[in-house]
C-alpha cells in the first residue's frame, strides 16, 4: 500500500511538472518535482497524515495555478486525481502500521483496485462535464458559490452521523453533562 | 475517525476549487472540483452503506495455566449479527512477552453471519506471567467504495504463564513441630511408624504385636518396640524479591531462577500432604495462607506467577519478616541470591525461636564468571565473590540453617541431596 500510494503521489506531481517543462512554466514544474520528492519521503517515511494532507493542499494549489497558466487540462486532471488517491492509500497506510504487513495483502490489493477503478471514474466524469457548455454571469457565480458553501456545511452536519466509528459513544460524548463541580 | 477526516479534507477542498473557478469564472478551474467531488460523493455512499457493525468474537484455549516451557493454542472465531461484511482485516494483538510459535494472528476476508467459526488459530509461547489480552483490532471495508471503519471487538481471556518446575524426590525435613495428620515428616514422637525410634518398658494397654521378644529373650521382662510417628508439618516458602538480592546473568535473572525453584519447593512439599503457604517478600506482603491440596498448589503457583521484584525500603533486609505470620516451630524455607550480614542475623534469630529453617541459594557465580572476560582480575574477583559466600553460608550452617548451594546449571534435586548429607553430618 506504501508503494502504490508513493508511485501515485509522485506519478501524479512528475506529469504536472514535466507539462510545466514543456510549456516553459518553471512556477510550477521546480514547486511541482520538490513537492513530489518531499511527498514521496513522506509516504516512505510514515510522517503524520497532517503533513500529507498539507502535501495534497499545496499540489491542488499548484494544478489551479497549472489551470490559470493554461496547461494542458489533461494532464491536470491525472495530477489531482492521482494525488488525491495517493493521499487516501497514504492515510490508510498509517492506519494499518500496527498490522502485520503480509496481512494487509488482500485487503490493499482490492482496496487499490476500487480506488483506482474511481479514479478513473471521476476522471471519465470530469471529461464529459468539460463539453458541458454553461455561460454565468458573476453576481449567479456569486449565488451558486454560497449556495455551496451553504451546502457544504449541510452535508458536513449530516455526515457526521454517518462517520462516527462508535455512534453510541460519539453520542454520550456530545450529551454528556460537565461535573458538578466545574 | 479516518473515513470522516478523508470526507472533510475532500469536501473542503471541493469547495475552494469550485467557488474559485466560479468567483474567476474560469470553466476549467471549477472542472478540477469534479474528481474530488465524484470522490467526495463515493465516500459519502459507501460510509452509508456500511452500519455500525456488531461483531461477535471468542477467543478459545483449552487451559489457562501453562508452564512456561509449554505452549498453547488460541483459536479466535468471530462471526457478524447483523450482517455479513465483504472484507474484514482482524488482528489478535498479542500481549507484550508472549510470542507467536506458528500460525497467524490476523484473518483478512469476508465475514459472514450466523454461528461462530474459527478464523484465527495460532501457538502461543510466553514468559512467567500473567497476561490480560486485549481487544481484537479490526478493519472493515464497505461493499462499495472506499469507506473503511475501525472496530475494536472485546473477547476478554487471561492466560498465566507458570514459572517451569522441577520434579523432585520428597524433601526431607526436620522441624521441630508437626501437625496431627499423618504424612511423611518424622515428628520425634514415638507411636506407630516405620524407622525404630526406641525401647520402653511394657505397660498396660500395650499392643502385644509390638513386643521385642529378643529383648525379653535377654532381659527376662518385657519391652516394647516404639517408632517413629509421621505426619505432616506447616512449611512456609519466603522467596525473596528484594532486586538487591537479585542480579542479571548474561541475558537471564536470577528472580526467574528463584520462582522456578520455589515453584518446585511447592510442589514437592504439597505433593507429600503438607500445610504449605508463601510469603513473597520485597513489594507489598504478599501471603499466601498455609493450605493443603491441588488448590493450594494452584494458588502459590498463581501468586509465583504474577510475582515481580521490587524495590521498597521497608523491605530492606530480612528484619522485617513478619514473623508472626509462621505457625511456631514450624519449617521455613528461604530462596534467594545474595545475602549480607543482617540477612543472616535475621534468619540466625527466627532459627532461635525454634524455626527449622531451609536456605535455597542459588550460586550465579559460574554462570556470571563465563559471561566475562579470563583475565588476573577476572580471576581475582571471582575468587574473593567465591570467598565471600562460602564465609556467609559457612555461618549459617554453623546457626544450624540448611543451606542449599544450588547452581542453575544443575539439578535442584542433586543440590538438596548433597545439602541433606552434609546437614546430617554437621547435626551428628
Amino acid at each position: 500500500m506504501r508503494m502504490l500510494a508513493g508511485a501515485l503521489v509522485t506519478s501524479g506531481l512528475v506529469a504536472l511538472s514535466l507539462g510545466g517543462i514543456a510549456q516553459h512554466d518553471l512556477v510550477v514544474a521546480i514547486p511541482g518535482i520538490a513537492l513530489a520528492a518531499l511527498w514521496g519521503l513522506a509516504v516512505a517515511l510514515h510522517w503524520p497524515r497532517l503533513l500529507h494532507t498539507c502535501c495534497l493542499g499545496a499540489t491542488a494549489a499548484l494544478c489551479a495555478l497549472s489551470v490559470i497558466l493554461r496547461m494542458p487540462l489533461l494532464i491536470t486532471l491525472f495530477s489531482i486525481s492521482a494525488s488525491l488517491y495517493g493521499w487516501d492509500l497514504a492515510l490508510l497506510d498509517l492506519r494499518l502500521l500496527s498490522h502485520p504487513r503480509e496481512a494487509t495483502f488482500r485487503l490493499t490489493r482490492k482496496y487499490a483496485i476500487r480506488g483506482l477503478s474511481l479514479g478513473l471514474a471521476g476522471g471519465g466524469v470530469t471529461l464529459i462535464a468539460r463539453y458541458i457548455q454553461v455561460q454565468l454571469s458573476f453576481f449567479t457565480a456569486f449565488a451558486i458559490s454560497c449556495l455551496s458553501l451553504v451546502l457544504f456545511l449541510i452535508i458536513h452536519r449530516h455526515s457526521r452521523g454517518v462517520f462516527d466509528e462508535n455512534p453510541s459513544e460519539a453520542k454520550e460524548k456530545r450529551t454528556a453533562k460537565p461535573p458538578a463541580s466545574l | 475517525m479516518l473515513t470522516r477526516y478523508r470526507f472533510a479534507v475532500a469536501l473542503g477542498l471541493t469547495l475552494i476549487l469550485a467557488i474559485l473557478g466560479l468567483m474567476t469564472r474560469n470553466a476549467q478551474l471549477a472542472l478540477l472540483s469534479i474528481p474530488v467531488l465524484f470522490y467526495c460523493a463515493t465516500l459519502l455512499i459507501s460510509a452509508s452503506l456500511m452500519a455500525t457493525p456488531h461483531i461477535e468474537a471468542q477467543r478459545h484455549v483449552d487451559r489457562i495455566r501453562i508452564p512456561e516451557e509449554e505452549t498453547i493454542e488460541v483459536s479466535v472465531a468471530m462471526a457478524s449479527a447483523d450482517r455479513s461484511h465483504p472484507m474484514i482485516l482482524a488482528h489478535d494483538v498479542i500481549p507484550v512477552g508472549t510470542s507467536v510459535v506458528s500460525g497467524d494472528t490476523y484473518y483478512q476476508g469476508p465475514l459472514e453471519t450466523g454461528h461462530l467459526q474459527h478464523r484465527i488459530q495460532y501457538v502461543l509461547e510466553g514468559v512467567r506471567g500473567v497476561y490480560d489480552f486485549p481487544a481484537i483490532q479490526a478493519l472493515l471495508c464497505s461493499h462499495f467504495g472506499l469507506a473503511v471503519r475501525e472496530v475494536s471487538i472485546a473477547a476478554p481471556i487471561e492466560l498465566r504463564f507458570l514459572p517451569s518446575r522441577e520434579k523432585l524426590d520428597p524433601i526431607q525435613i526436620r522441624p521441630r513441630r508437626t501437625r496431627s495428620f499423618t504424612g511423611p515428616i518424622r515428628s520425634n514422637l514415638p507411636g506407630s511408624g516405620v524407622d525404630f525410634y526406641g525401647c520402653r518398658t511394657f505397660t498396660q494397654g500395650d499392643d502385644i504385636r509390638r513386643i521385642n521378644w529378643r529383648a525379653y529373650a535377654r532381659t527376662n521382662e518385657l519391652i516394647i518396640s516404639d517408632y517413629e510417628q509421621e505426619r505432616i508439618t506447616d512449611v512456609s516458602l519466603i522467596l525473596d524479591a528484594r532486586i538487591r538480592a537479585h542480579a542479571f546473568v548474561g541475558t537471564e535473572h536470577t528472580f526467574e531462577f528463584a520462582t522456578q525453584a520455589t515453584a518446585s519447593l511447592a510442589t514437592s512439599f504439597c505433593n507429600q500432604g503438607n500445610n504449605v503457604g508463601l510469603l513473597v517478600y520485597g513489594d507489598v506482603l504478599n501471603w499466601i495462607l498455609p493450605g493443603v491440596g491441588r488448590s493450594q498448589l494452584d494458588r502459590i503457583l498463581d501468586a509465583l506467577s504474577q510475582s515481580q521484584l521490587a524495590s521498597k525500603i521497608a523491605f530492606e533486609d530480612l528484619r522485617q519478616i513478619p514473623a508472626r505470620l509462621f505457625p511456631p516451630y514450624s519449617q521455613l524455607v528461604l530462596i534467594s541470591c545474595n545475602l549480607d550480614e543482617t540477612d543472616i542475623e535475621t534468619l540466625a534469630l527466627l532459627k532461635s525461636r525454634g524455626y527449622a529453617i531451609l536456605f535455597v541459594s542459588i550460586n550465579t557465580l559460574l554462570l556470571e564468571r563465563a559471561g566475562l572476560p579470563q583475565s588476573r582480575e577476572t580471576e581475582l574477583a571471582a575468587r574473593i565473590a567465591n570467598l565471600r559466600r562460602t564465609l556467609y553460608l559457612g555461618s549459617l550452617a554453623r546457626y544450624g540453617v540448611q543451606v542449599v548451594d544450588w547452581d542453575p546449571s544443575n539439578s535442584l534435586g542433586e543440590a538438596l541431596e548433597r545439602s541433606r548429607r552434609i546437614h546430617r553430618r554437621q547435626t551428628k
